[in-house]
């Protein structure tokens, strides 16, 4: 037996586990973990692949004041930009002043690239002769009392009516379908550029994202101290680089706090059945080795762990620990050496694990790629656990079993108690879950749940604060085109645009916004410049006209802005097919609809369906080109996929392992005794689920083979005891209870650390998964027995 | 009702300087002016306004008359004469009519206006509970002889507006003027050159003969 003090290898394969925790890279990218054959999932891969931009923080604003939140909102974008190593740039919601200064190269843009028929229409208002009536018009406007306020003072401003533009080029801009002030002025985002680090990297996002909650919360406390009571406002932080820092931090403290848990729990019980620490400091090496090794490999073929895939190391752990157990128990009790353990035990700890793994593998057969990336994991760790063991745990059971025989101790398995109610139970509890699903709620998939929300995210509140603020009641959903060219951008738009008033027609949509007119148009530009050109001929009579009707030199300024604009963009527009706005406030604007990047164009519109979780409408409207990022519809695809894969996948497992279990106990009483127990192991999992607020979902429902295949697992190992017993049948259940206890509570520990995860699906999964298992380990090892011995006709 | 605190600090000083007294409190003031708003069943104002818009070069100053009838919750404002325009509020609904166009449009109360036309045509509060309902009392300042409750209208009324003030005067606590101040810097002020409370208000004030108008969109 190695001299090495076992404490100095915890440590040594502690520290292996944490680097290589430490190494492993995080993606936060939660659409990769989801069937990219729908057209939501594509719409969500789509909607961050174009318009998300991976360093724009969108900082809320909320307060009770309209104008209290409005001053803050400026002076909040004016602290901001006062740290330029943090941000690039800072956009709000603009005022009508900021649109005379900043709006004008946008309005020329907008009107450079609309259909040549609408700038006819503008060309018309500002010709010799109708000038004077389109400025005497805009005058009255902003003279009149009882105009809409902003009409007022927006022709106040724009006395050429530059700024009316047709209802169609209206409709598809950003600011309508993307509003950065709420109605009531109450609420209000800001859109911070970041600069100064690699937003791609999600430890950089959560550095620089730590580092700018400190100059906003600077902010807040000398806002608070200048502005008490109704005048306080309260901020949030959401968007890509939020979202990706709470994503990439929460699953590091899954992955930490659920493998610290899980060896803690498991050290504890392991103690308190065996009371040695120094094969306990061993065992526990080997498991951090696995972990290490596990993660290695995982690196290599995974390159990034997911948010769902975090949760492998746990359940890992709570499995290959078992492997260590038997090798233990055996050791002790023949005194072997590591040669003759492998020989007596390791064809068994192969078979469970190619069993186990095999059943995590399984879960390929998942529509969510996510789901099956930590079913692989798993039975890849779970090879690796049985090879750690059976090769370098096994020569230490050896060495400390020869130092310390078998001296008994520890609780015995007899579970004598439960003798008078086993057979009852065979009944009661299947009658009782047939009852539950008939007066309860029917066993179902909850509709709304989405397996890879973060639980208790700030940035997903803030996110839902601002729907709830800028979007009313009304679930606006991104829709998204792509093409190869402009041209063909504008032909899927248009067969969408037929689409979309045809699912309206037939009440699918409540309204749609389309941004047709905001996509840059290459035919249209080249027909309009001769258009704009002639209006630019008449800017000093245009510009005399406005002085002499009574407008001063501010009232001026956005047509001096836009005639600008557009000598600069018909200057371009000589050497090019397509002009887009220059300066940064209007290409912003234009990337919040239309994206070009790797080859593709894309635009981005809203729709608002009648019933978002109602799959129709999305049938309805997407094409090869055309998806939505809709989470509504989203929960019901993934139920219906997962009803799918239920019933494809599941039931062909079950009569496949029937068929085997028949082959390897070649007794009907054996094969109808495992199957009494999967059903009554089942039944009390209906029970749980009808009456308590443990619900089924598009995830944890594939806890159901991992389940079913404990389930088989314990009854296999039992029956076989109680076979193999003979005269000694007491002695073999005792012994296998106690190793079934122990094998079934440190996998549920493994599966129940899981329940502080952040991910919704995962922490559901490990609380399905932790009440099965012991649900498994109850029948098992106090029912079985009893049902054995009945069937039999043996005396208990 | 709550004074804030900056009014409540004011109030405090104010008390202690001679010549003023607790009743020239910020909340003071305002439960003062607002009782002479109670009183007044029936009610006869001519005002003046002068609207200063940055934009253009010269003012916008235009005479009017107003007469609002509580009991029957009714209102008719009206500017220029011959009018150009002419309001009627009855209950939650407003009429406006453009003699000189022939045409009208009916709207809910509240709805789109400038800030000092929205607070005319929805009349002035007549208790605290009122007042806190539409305003936000941000200070009270005591001049010579007139007093400066600087307020806040609440909701979508206020988005545009930097200051919104009711200027009283110091002695009897009647409103004499509203002065408004936008957020580009353009101001409204409407002086209230003569006020009749318990006015003989003539019949019909309140109706408007629609023949011939059409309906509009102003």
């Amino acid at each position: 037996m190695t001299r090495i003090p076992p404490i100095l290898v915890v440590a040594l394969f502690g520290m292996l586990a944490v680097l290589s925790v430490k190494r492993v890279r995080f993606s936060s990218d939660l659409y990769e973990l989801l069937p990219r054959d729908l057209p939501e999932v594509r719409g969500m891969e789509e909607l961050n692949r174009f318009f998300s931009r991976s360093g724009q923080l969108v900082v809320t604003l909320k307060g009770e004041a309209p104008w209290a939140v409005e001053e803050a909102s400026a002076s909040l974008a004016d602290h901001l930009r006062g740290h330029p190593e943090l941000v690039a740039e800072v956009f709000r919601e603009l005022s009508p002043e900021d649109l005379v200064k900043r709006g004008g190269g946008l309005l020329a843009w907008t009107w450079l690239n609309a259909p040549p028929e609408v700038l006819g229409g503008l060309e018309a208002r500002l010709a010799p002769g109708t000038s004077r009536e389109t400025i005497a018009r805009s005058l009255a406007t902003a003279k009149d009392e009882f105009a809409a306020p902003e009409r007022a003072f927006v022709a106040s401003y724009d006395p050429l009516g530059l700024a009316r533009l047709d209802d169609a080029l209206e409709n598809g801009g950003a600011a309508r379908s993307d509003p950065m002030r709420s109605d009531d002025g109450t609420f209000e985002v800001l859109y911070v550029e970041g600069r100064g680090v690699d937003f791609g990297d999600y430890r950089a996002a959560q550095g620089w994202l730590r580092r700018l909650r400190t100059v906003v919360a600077d902010w807040e406390s000398g806002w608070r101290a200048a502005h008490a009571g109704e005048e306080a406002v309260r901020t949030g932080l959401t968007g890509t680089p939020a979202f990706m820092a709470e994503v990439g931090g929460e699953m590091e403290k899954d992955l930490s706090v659920s493998v610290a848990l899980t060896v803690i729990l498991i050290s504890i019980l392991f103690y308190v059945m065996h009371r040695q620490l120094r094969p306990l400091s061993w065992l526990l090496a080997a498991m951090l080795g696995i972990l290490a090794a596990t993660l290695f490999i995982a690196g290599l073929v995974y390159g990034d762990l997911s948010v769902m895939s975090v949760g492998f190391a746990a359940i890992l752990m709570g499995l290959a620990v078992d492997y260590g157990i038997v090798l233990f128990r055996e050791a002790r009790e023949t005194g072997h050496d590591a040669r003759a353990l492998r020989r007596s035990v390791g064809p068994g700890i192969f078979w469970a694990a190619l069993t186990t793994g095999t059943v995590f593998l399984s879960l390929n057969f998942s529509s969510l790629p996510g789901l099956a990336e930590m079913g692989n994991l798993v039975a890849i760790g779970v090879l690796v656990g049985a090879l750690v063991m059976l090769f370098l745990f096994a020569p230490v059971a050896a060495g400390f079993a020869r130092d310390h025989p078998a001296g008994g101790g520890g609780p015995s398995g007899g579970t004598g108690s439960l003798r008078p109610v086993a057979s009852p139970l065979a009944v009661v509890l299947p009658l009782l879950a047939a009852g539950s699903i008939l007066l309860g709620d029917r066993p179902h998939l909850e509709p709304n749940f989405h397996p890879f929300r973060i639980r208790e995210s700030p940035a997903m509140q803030a996110w839902q604060q601002l729907q709830a603020e800028l979007r009313g009641g009304a679930r606006a959903i991104p829709l998204i085109v792509t093409a190869r060219t402009h041209a063909d951008l504008h032909r899927h738009l248009e067969a969408a645009r037929q689409r979309i008033g045809a699912a309206e027609t037939s009440g699918l949509l409540v309204s749609s916004r389309l941004a047709v007119h905001w996509i840059p148009h290459p035919a249209h530009q080249q027909r309009n410049a001769a258009a704009i050109g002639r209006i630019l001929d008449h800017r000093e009579r245009l510009l005399g006209e406005v002085d002499a009707a009574g407008f001063s030199a501010e009232g001026s300024l956005l047509a001096d802005e836009v005639f600008e604009a557009w000598r600069r963009q018909l200057a371009r527009l000589r050497d090019h097919e397509l002009v887009l706005p220059g300066d940064g406030f209007a290409r912003w604007s234009l990337d919040r609809v239309f994206r070009e990047k790797d080859g593709l164009v894309a635009a981005l519109a809203a729709v608002t369906p009648a019933m978002p979780r109602d799959r129709r409408w999305v049938e309805a409207i997407c094409s090869a080109d055309t998806s939505v990022a809709s989470l509504g519809s989203l929960g019901t695809a993934l139920n219906e996929r997962i009803r799918g894969d239920l019933t494809r996948v599941f039931l062909p497992m079950v009569g496949l392992l029937t068929l085997m279990l028949a082959i390897v106990y070649r007794s009907w009483k054996d094969l109808l005794l495992s199957l009494l127990c999967l059903a009554v192991s089942a039944s009390i999992l209906v029970i749980v689920t009808a009456w308590t607020p443990l619900e089924w979902n598009s995830f944890n429902v594939f806890g159901l083979p991992i389940l079913f295949g404990t389930g088989l697992d314990f009854s296999i190992h039992m029956i076989f005891a109680l076979r193999r017993g003979g005269d000694d049948r007491g002695a073999a259940q005792g012994v296998m209870a106690k190793a079934l206890i122990f094998c079934g509570l440190s996998s549920a520990i493994g599966f129940g650390s899981l329940a502080t995860a952040s991910a919704h699906g995962l922490s559901s999964l490990g609380i399905v998964c932790a009440i099965g298992i012991l649900v498994n380990m109850f029948v098992a090892v106090g029912l079985l027995p009893h049902w054995f011995r009945r069937l039999h006709g043996l005396r208990d | 009702m709550r004074p804030r605190p900056r009014s409540a600090l004011a109030g405090i000083i104010l008390a202690c300087l001679p010549g003023t007294g607790a009743a020239q409190s910020g909340s003071g003031v305002v439960e003062r002016w607002l009782e002479t708003n109670a009183g007044a069943g029936k009610l006869r104002v001519e005002f003046s306004q002068t609207r200063k818009i940055n934009t253009l070069k010269v003012p916008i100053r235009e005479k009017g008359v107003l007469w609002i009838d509580h009991q029957a919750d009714r209102l008719r404002w009206q500017a220029g004469d011959p009018p150009k325009t002419i309001v009627i509020r009855h209950g939650g609904e407003i009429l406006i009519v453009r003699p000189d166009q022939k045409k009208f449009e009916r709207r809910a109360a509240g709805g789109a206006a400038t800030p000092g036309v929205a607070a005319l045509a929805g009349g002035f509060p007549r208790n605290m509970e009122e007042f806190e309902r539409k305003y936000r009392l941000h200070d009270v300042k005591v001049r010579k002889d007139s007093c400066r409750i600087m307020a806040q209208p609440r909701g979508q009324a206020g988005r545009a507006v930097r200051s919104f003030t009711f200027v009283v005067g110091r002695e009897d606590h009647r409103l004499r003027a509203v002065e408004i101040v936008f957020r580009d810097g353009s101001t409204q002020s409407i002086a209230f050159t003569k006020v009749e409370p318990g006015a003989n208000i003539p019949p019909g004030i309140f109706n408007v003969d629609l023949s011939g108008y059409e309906a509009a969109q102003f």
